[in-house]
């Protein structure tokens, strides 16, 4: 949906942010060990910054209690992108201290529930979007920015709102939010967001071979991917949920006042407390002459 | 002050431009144009629900002449808003280059009527201050403005874009029976009807009341009349519902822990050149934020990432 517009830097430079989920409730019980995952996640860094020494990539974590980034391979020193070993180094270091405060927050805050809980990847996309726009302003040669996540935890339903904000600003902004999901169920919010910003969605089956994955469909430029044949989702439900019950409808009634879905009739809106009348048909006798 | 090539083409332009920014903040509203000429008004385009139809209308051939006439408009437009449910807004805006207006009756009674019928007439002018719009303005509670030059009347054009704060008595609160269509099974080979065309079932939306294959949303399906919208639409529109509270601003003081890079996008907040280091800060979850993130978020993003950041107790 999105095409690469070129401009005067290079068509092939780009920016990726990689949003990494680190739910612990979630990394408890996966069937990949989150050592692994990351050092798969880090080496796909690695690689990105080895296609071109101008890309750019910053790795921001959804935990349950906060986010945070965790690198920017902007800030890195003299060295160059080509110093592996302390590019991963790096990382995996803030990466071990992001996850002990987050853990140290959860703990303090007694109202997570365990199992379901669902990480924070609104705010994550936020401090994504405000990157991206610092990157924008930074003059017309800049690199072509889009988003990854990798995303394991279920859907937190209160994020919703807040989800699709982000996901209309990236939208306007034309920033692609690729998802590659690393657990067991499907994200109806980030199909949404793959779909609405011409991303890509992927689900693959064997997470033991995950670099491969990211590798082989993640790594390209945007300007690159119209060449290539990337993995297409087939249909993505559109159907709301509503409001009383939070099941999925594919008929409901909609508050006029502030679009708030039911799926029976109501006298008043739970949410913006208006009360409805019923609807008043047009007077047929005032018509204007139509034409045909 | 004169607009290059002709008014005529500026404001169609400009017009374009407002019509993809007004369906992209309001999705399921519906927009019709109308255009006065030799002092009667006509209708170029039927109130729709998408913007192809009236950017057409624009790009075609549009040509001046004659005086202009208020109250015909007005009559036109309010025989036609008349036709719509009664839990829509009614407004109208007129793009107004003439110095007078040459009516057949009293256009005080028009302008009478208009308020009746609670439609709200804006005006841009693109000449001078004229009475009789102010007057109308004020009357039904628009708002009047007049272009100084080409990129102001954009400007002011774009402004009308998003929704003017309700007034609760002008439209009963309803509900609204609306449809969520899926996609069709790939191998559902079916004739739209919009088009009359053949389409594979997974290239069109189908309708859940009476299952008849409809291209694109938001629509009315034709066949049994109920509207079809996706949950992106009516997503679009809850950013109104949740605004983000305004950011105050703050000064850095030295010696303060933290603050010191803006939280959303990592920027320094200290200036070196020692000149003012105001900043701001969200007063709900305390997170610093640079000018410039601050514009983004309340005019575009609508989400402070500080408080999508925190779990707080209402999560």
């Amino acid at each position: 949906m999105t095409s690469a517009h070129s401009k005067l830097y290079s068509d092939d430079v780009s920016l990726v942010v990689v949003v990494v989920d680190t739910n612990p409730f979630f990394w408890a019980g996966a069937a990949l060990p989150f050592a692994d995952f990351l050092s798969h996640v880090l080496h796909f860094v690695n690689s990105l910054l080895l296609l071109s020494n101008l890309n750019h990539v910053v790795i921001i974590a959804a935990g349950v209690s906060s986010c945070a980034y965790v690198f920017d391979s902007g800030n890195a020193g003299a060295s160059g992108a080509a110093d592996v070993a302390e590019t991963l180094g790096k990382a995996s270091r803030k990466m071990e201290e992001f996850i002990k405060q987050d853990a140290r927050e959860t703990a303090s805050n007694g109202t997570v529930a365990d199992g379901g809980a669902a990480s924070l990847f609104s705010g994550a996309l936020s401090l994504a979007l405000c990157y991206i726009q610092r990157i924008f302003r930074s003059g017309t040669r800049h690199p072509q920015p889009r988003i990854l996540c990798l995303q394991g935890s279920p859907d937190g339903p209160e994020q919703y709102v807040a989800v699709m904000n982000s996901i209309f600003s990236a939208q306007r902004s034309m920033v692609p939010i690729d998802t590659c999901i690393v657990g067991t169920q499907d994200s109806a919010f980030l199909q949404q967001a793959s779909y609405i910003t011409g991303g890509v969605y992927m689900k693959p089956q064997e997470l033991s071979g995950l670099f491969q994955y990211l590798a082989a469909v993640f790594a390209t430029d945007l300007h690159s991917r119209t060449f290539l044949r990337l993995p297409k989702t087939l249909g993505v439900d559109f159907r709301a949920s509503c409001f009383c019950h939070k099941k999925t409808i594919d008929m409901g009634y909609v508050c006029s006042v502030c679009l708030s879905i039911f799926c029976k009739y109501h006298k008043k809106c739970s949410t913006c407390g208006s009360e409805f009348s019923r609807v008043s048909m047009p007077d047929l006798n005032s018509l204007p002459d139509q034409r045909q | 002050m004169d607009y290059r090539p002709s008014r005529m083409a500026v404001v169609a332009k400009c017009a374009e431009a407002f019509i993809r920014e007004f369906f992209d903040q309001n999705p399921l509203s519906h927009v019709g144009l109308v255009t006065i000429k030799d002092g009667i008004s006509h209708r170029l385009t039927e109130i729709g629900g998408s913007p192809e139809s009236q950017i057409n209308a624009l790009m075609g051939k549009l040509e001046c002449s004659g005086d202009s006439s208020l109250q015909n408009a007005l009559e036109l437009v309010n025989g036609y808003l008349n036709q719509i449910p009664s839990y829509g807004h009614k407004e109208v805006l007129f793009l107004y280059s003439a110095l007078n207006t040459c009516d057949p009756g009293d256009i005080m009674e028009t302008i009478e009527k208009c308020k009746k019928s609670k439609v709200r007439c804006s005006v841009i002018g693109l000449a001078a201050e004229i009475f009789i719009c102010k007057h109308l303005c004020e009357e039904t509670g628009g708002s009047y403005t007049v272009a100084l030059d080409e990129s102001h009347f954009k400007e002011l054009l774009l402004e009308h874009a998003p929704p003017p704060p309700a007034i609760a008595e002008y439209a009963a609160a309803n509900l609204i029976k609306m449809g969520f269509p899926q996609r069709g099974a790939e191998d559902l080979i079916s004739i739209c009807s919009c088009h009359k065309k053949i389409k594979s079932g997974a290239e069109g939306y189908i309708c859940p009341r009476c299952k008849v294959n409809v291209c694109e949303l938001p629509t009315e399906c034709r066949t049994c009349g109920l509207t079809l919208v996706s949950s992106p639409h009516l997503a679009r529109s809850y950013h109104h519902l949740f605004p983000v509270a305004p950011f105050d601003e703050v000064t850095f003081k030295l010696g303060q822990k933290g603050g010191q890079n803006c939280f959303g996008c990592q920027q320094s907040l200290i200036n070196t050149g020692g000149q003012s280091n105001i900043h701001v800060r969200c007063p709900k979850c305390n997170h610093h934020f640079c000018f410039d993130c601050d514009i983004y978020i309340h005019e575009s993003l609508h989400n402070c990432p500080g408080c999508e950041s925190q779990r707080s107790s209402s999560r």
